[in-house]
């Protein structure tokens, strides 16, 4: 009965001070009776585990029991639980190790009785231990630490991890052979061994022709940058120079050529506005944005309000960027020809920054007839027959949230990327 | 009661326009702001009446009358929005469709009586900003009762086809399902025909057809529907 009293309150006490170090590590906010109940129904099974004494389930409980616990204590990304998971796991491996070896000191040098004393020794341990745990989680040094290790760890390329595990598994391998040639078959290490090298082979040539393809999107997407700012640079100095010519001839122009003059700047003056210069528009947006507006600067009225102030290329994870670019240069293509066939030849875009989401809201008028349960599936298009493939994808993809409503005979379209939250802390 | 919301940075305009509402209706519940704040925010977000909101376009604040504008048609289509401004033509048109503006007033030409004016007539049509709202696989769409035509049944492709001045809208639905996403104002004119009787100025059910508004003539009126067209 004592013995099993002993493993309840070693138990609790142990899965207590490994879920106050996780408490403190991801300063959770607050505990509700969900975790309390999640945490005493683990920890009693543990106790169980532990108690008859089943070594290989005794090890995976604590990587099925604490990931749900912690998920529940605070909800992080899979990669993120799993890591602070096997943190504590270490750190409490490495707590146990050098309890193990202090009383196995005590025990040598100063013959205390402690390891026959089965019942004293496993809460002495567990103490130990705990305190250990609760005074980690206190040094603010050590939560940094961890934290920051963290942030530079999902920074490693998959591709790196890959040939990081490969040398490992080779030196290992080689190790292993070295040491115990006769008792091992070579044959299924080295089956394994050309196994293992054709999938990670696999995934680093898949991962190579990705990120290739990226860098050339992304050198486009610059090249175009530079080149639009350029010539709208350029653009700005011509029309002024323009402008203050022709004015100059009116001035000493008869009435029927000052009507004429009139008429020319006025026809001259582009129905484009922006909110601020389209340089200050984020870099790569600004590029695509002009590019396409670009060619229908006299036929439609363009508004342009931006309210994002930084680098979007910093705030999302690189797919996310590209199709984020991607639909929006779908949907300012639909928008920018459904509004040339509309009497009003509206469009505006607004960017701007909420709640951590970067936003591009496209409106445009539009005079159709539409088929609202078609729109947006493949082939249906207002343009013709076998069109509509831009839409169809743009509404495939979940990386980047698209939503379409129609308002008043306005179309309005909202493109929704969130913020890489990870890449900030 | 109508409830109004002026927003305004200058203490003294707020009340004059508080002044000139008193004027038109005398039991108005009158909340100003000098700037968007959380208090404004929240009337905002409140929708469960119907409002008029009053903005001055140039705030001393970062944020315009026009990102309030915004907010407001993010939540609200059925308040009403009046802007006071200095701006030009140009600018008044383009935000008059994309946030439905009730009106656009000049401080500084013939406020007063515009502004009253403008009062006037919102009380008079009397918050009609009810919206037909659709939702398909992937768009909604929400047009106003007031802008909505007719509805029409295709015999070809079996979809009824909503009718507006600028756009024709192909849904999925039978003549009489759709009766449950209009109001009063849409009577069946036509075995395939419902049509928005505040649109229609003639009727001609000897050659069948009925004139709208907008000078389109649609053959689609009958006999059979007389009754219920001329019922109030």
């Amino acid at each position: 009965m004592i013995k099993v009293i002993v493993w309840i309150i070693t138990c609790f006490i142990s899965t207590f001070g490994v879920t106050y170090l996780y408490y403190k590590l991801v300063n959770c906010e607050h505990i509700n009776f969900k975790t309390i109940l999640i945490f005493v129904l683990g920890a009693s099974i543990i106790t169980v585990i532990k108690y008859f004494e089943i070594p290989i389930i005794s090890f995976c409980s604590f990587f099925i029991f604490y990931p749900i616990l912690f998920y529940f204590m605070k909800p992080l990304p899979i990669k993120q639980l799993m890591y602070y998971v096997f943190v504590v796991w270490f750190l409490g491996i490495v707590l146990d190790l050098f309890t193990m070896l202090f009383v196995s000191w005590l025990h040598k040098a100063f013959e205390f009785d402690l390891l026959n004393n089965w019942t004293i020794t496993s809460i002495i341990l567990t103490f130990i231990v705990f305190f250990c745990l609760f005074i980690i989680a206190h040094v603010k040094k050590v939560v940094t630490f961890v934290n920051k290790l963290y942030n530079r760890l999902i920074k490693i390329k998959y591709s790196d991890l890959l040939i990081v595990f490969l040398m490992l598994y080779i030196f290992i391998s080689a190790f292993v052979i070295l040491t115990s040639l006769p008792n091992l078959s070579i044959d299924i290490l080295l089956s394994l061994l050309i196994f293992l090298i054709i999938v990670v082979f696999v995934f680093l040539i898949k991962y190579k022709i990705t990120e290739e393809e990226i860098e050339k999107y992304l050198k486009t997407l610059k090249d175009n940058n530079d080149f639009y700012i350029t010539v709208d640079d350029e653009n700005r100095i011509f029309k002024h120079n323009l402008m203050a010519k022709m004015l100059s001839i009116k001035s000493v122009s008869n009435k029927k050529a000052r009507k004429l003059i009139d008429d020319f700047l006025k026809s001259y003056n582009s129905n484009m506005d922006f909110s601020i210069h389209i340089k200050d528009i984020p870099y790569g947006l600004n590029g695509i944005i002009y590019e396409k507006i670009y060619p229908y600067m006299g036929q439609l009225n363009i508004k342009i309000d931006n309210k994002i102030d930084f680098d979007i290329f910093s705030k999302l994870k690189p797919r996310r960027y590209n199709v984020f670019v991607e639909k929006m240069t779908i949907v300012l293509d639909n928008a920018i020809q459904a509004s040339l066939k509309s009497r009003t030849k509206l469009l505006i875009l607004n960017l701007y920054y909420e709640d951590n989401q970067i936003i591009i809201d496209i409106k445009n008028t539009f005079e159709a007839n539409l088929s609202l349960d078609d729109l947006g599936k493949i082939n249906y298009s207002t343009k013709g027959k076998k069109r509509g493939l831009g839409l169809f994808s743009a509404l495939r993809d979940n990386e980047v949230n698209l939503s379409m409503k129609i308002i008043n005979d306005l179309f309005v379209t909202k493109i929704i990327a969130k913020q890489n939250l990870n890449e900030e802390k | 009661m109508v409830k109004f919301i002026i927003v305004d940075d200058e203490a003294k305009e707020i009340a004059h326009v508080k002044s000139l509402i008193l004027e038109v209706a005398e039991d108005a519940e009158i909340n100003s702001f000098s700037k968007i704040n959380s208090e404004l925010k929240a009337e905002i977000g409140n929708t469960d009446a119907h409002k008029i909101y009053i903005l001055d376009i140039e705030l001393a604040n970062k944020v315009s009358g026009i990102t309030i504008a915004k907010l407001i048609r993010e939540v609200d289509w059925e308040s009403e929005i009046i802007f006071i401004t200095h701006h030009d033509k140009m600018f008044e048109s383009t935000h008059r469709s994309v946030y439905e503006v009730f009106d656009f007033i000049e401080k500084f030409h013939d406020f007063d009586k515009r502004f009253k004016r403008a009062l006037k007539n919102i009380l008079k049509r009397n918050f009609d900003n009810k919206m037909f709202k659709y939702s398909a696989n992937n768009v909604d769409l929400n047009i106003y009762y007031r802008n909505l035509l007719y509805i029409y049944r295709d015999t070809e492709e079996r979809k009824l086809i909503i009718v507006t001045p600028k756009n024709k809208y192909k849904v999925s639905m039978n003549i009489k399902d759709v009766f449950d996403y209009l109001d009063g104002r849409f009577v069946q004119c036509h075995r395939s025909c419902i049509v928005n009787k505040n649109r229609v100025e003639e009727l001609n059910y000897k050659e069948g057809y009925f004139v709208l508004d907008t000078g389109e003539k649609v053959y689609m009126l009958s006999k059979m529907n007389k009754k219920m067209m001329e019922n109030d």
